[in-house]
């Protein structure tokens, strides 16, 4: 029951929650693991970690405890002990400060802790082949696009409420970044938004391509959903397709695995249901219901192209399954 | 406690790691960047929007992912 009700699809800011102390009680008994198995060597020692564990435990922690986390599986697994033990130096002082929600960061130490920009760049751009460039929004345009966020869930707040309180439960951070391709460089990867599981709680906005505040609360809703089916699955894939298969896709050229269609088409049915509610509350100006509308169609219309494919070739992990499932109950691609 | 002998990486062989799952599949995703499980990028390519996970070739077309 509550498995599925954990995998459910509408905005439900207890479940936010809920996946949250998932995620979180599942870093504390790996960090207890980690102590157990290599603690003494990397200055980790298990009467050491145990308080910063129950603090994991009891409430939300930054995302950036979970960056240092990563860095330090990664250290011990290619046997850095130096690395490894300064990661477990970082640990304390990410856990002190309690997060707020939403907070509006940039993508510089001052604002993520120290050593912390650094991380949170490898975690959302390495091992790809493509580059990935970004750089921390300037004050100016963090002034705007945090102006930009407030008015965004007080819209939320105002036309679908529920998701505005989920929101507030999901995101901890958003990281505003500006990223524009390099001079002469056609490959380069220009991204709207980001997410990692490595960085739970926190998602990247390329802020600057925000221009209104129902845009910017698209781009929240995009990001925060991938995050929810990052907790459903605690990072683990959605399908038992073979990584290495590729599909086509309603939203790309290229042939994509079939876990990015799921998430793709996932994330979708999200934005589609909280434009549904947008419209319906009449919380949008003209102009803003007239762009509502027309992105309405236009992710109808790509989420049909991908339920299609997902359909015909998915074979979900059962966590997959279970939230797949819920969505196709929940969302109707019919005009 | 581990055996000094033993690399780091052996010591957490069987152990359970968050978003890595084993030690394999952890050094498969190192390898590899995470793959396409661990971290979505929304983005476009040369002035076309799409959508992309951080491991995916990318060319144009779509909206998300």
């Amino acid at each position: 029951m509550r498995e599925g009700w954990l995998c459910g699809f509408g905005p439900d800011a207890d479940r936010a929650a809920a996946l949250d102390q998932r995620v979180r009680g599942g870093l504390a008994d790996s960090l207890n693991e980690i102590a157990e198995a290599i603690g003494p060597r990397v200055g980790f020692a298990l009467a050491d970690a145990a308080p910063l564990l129950e603090t994991i435990r009891r409430g939300p922690v930054s995302p950036g405890v979970f960056a240092i986390y990563t860095e330090l599986v990664e250290a011990a697994l290619r046997d850095d002990v130096e690395a490894a033990s300064g990661c477990a130096r970082a640990l304390p002082p990410a856990l002190r400060p309690p997060p707020r929600r939403l907070r509006a960061v940039t993508l510089l130490d001052h604002d993520l802790g120290a050593g912390q920009a650094a991380r949170y760049r490898r975690l959302i751009s390495d091992g790809s082949d493509i580059s990935l460039p970004m750089d921390a929004v300037d004050t100016t345009e963090a002034a705007r696009a945090t102006g930009l966020i407030e008015a965004a869930v007080a819209l939320l707040g105002a036309g679908a409420p529920a998701i505005a309180a989920e929101l507030r439960v999901a995101v901890a951070q958003i990281v505003l970044i500006h990223s524009a391709a390099p001079a002469g460089d056609s490959e380069a990867l220009v991204f709207d938004g980001a997410s990692s599981f490595y960085l739970w709680g926190a998602v990247f906005i390329n802020s600057r391509r925000q221009k209104s505040r129902v845009e910017m609360a698209m781009a929240l809703v995009h990001e925060a959903a991938h995050g929810l089916l990052f907790g459903m699955s605690l990072g683990a894939p959605l399908v038992e397709n073979d990584p290495a298969e590729r599909y086509d896709s309603p939203l790309r050229y290229d042939k994509r695995p079939m876990d990015g269609l799921v998430h793709a088409t996932y994330v979708l049915a999200r934005m589609i249901d909280c434009l549904q509610r947008l419209i319906a509350s009449r919380a949008l100006t003209d102009e803003e219901q007239s762009w509502a509308q027309n992105a309405l169609a236009n992710q109808r219309r790509d989420f049909a192209a991908g339920l299609a494919t997902v359909t015909a070739s998915a074979r979900f992990t059962p966590v997959g399954y279970a939230a797949f499932s819920a969505m196709r109950e929940a969302v109707s691609i019919e005009a | 406690m581990s055996e000094q002998s033993e690399t780091l990486a052996e010591a957490l062989a069987s152990r359970r790691l968050l978003g890595f799952v084993t030690l394999e599949s952890a050094k498969r995703d190192t390898a590899v960047g995470s793959a396409s499980t661990k971290t979505v990028v929304t983005a476009k390519v040369g002035g076309m929007k799409e959508g992309a996970t951080k491991s995916g070739a990318v060319k144009g077309g779509g909206e998300t992912n």
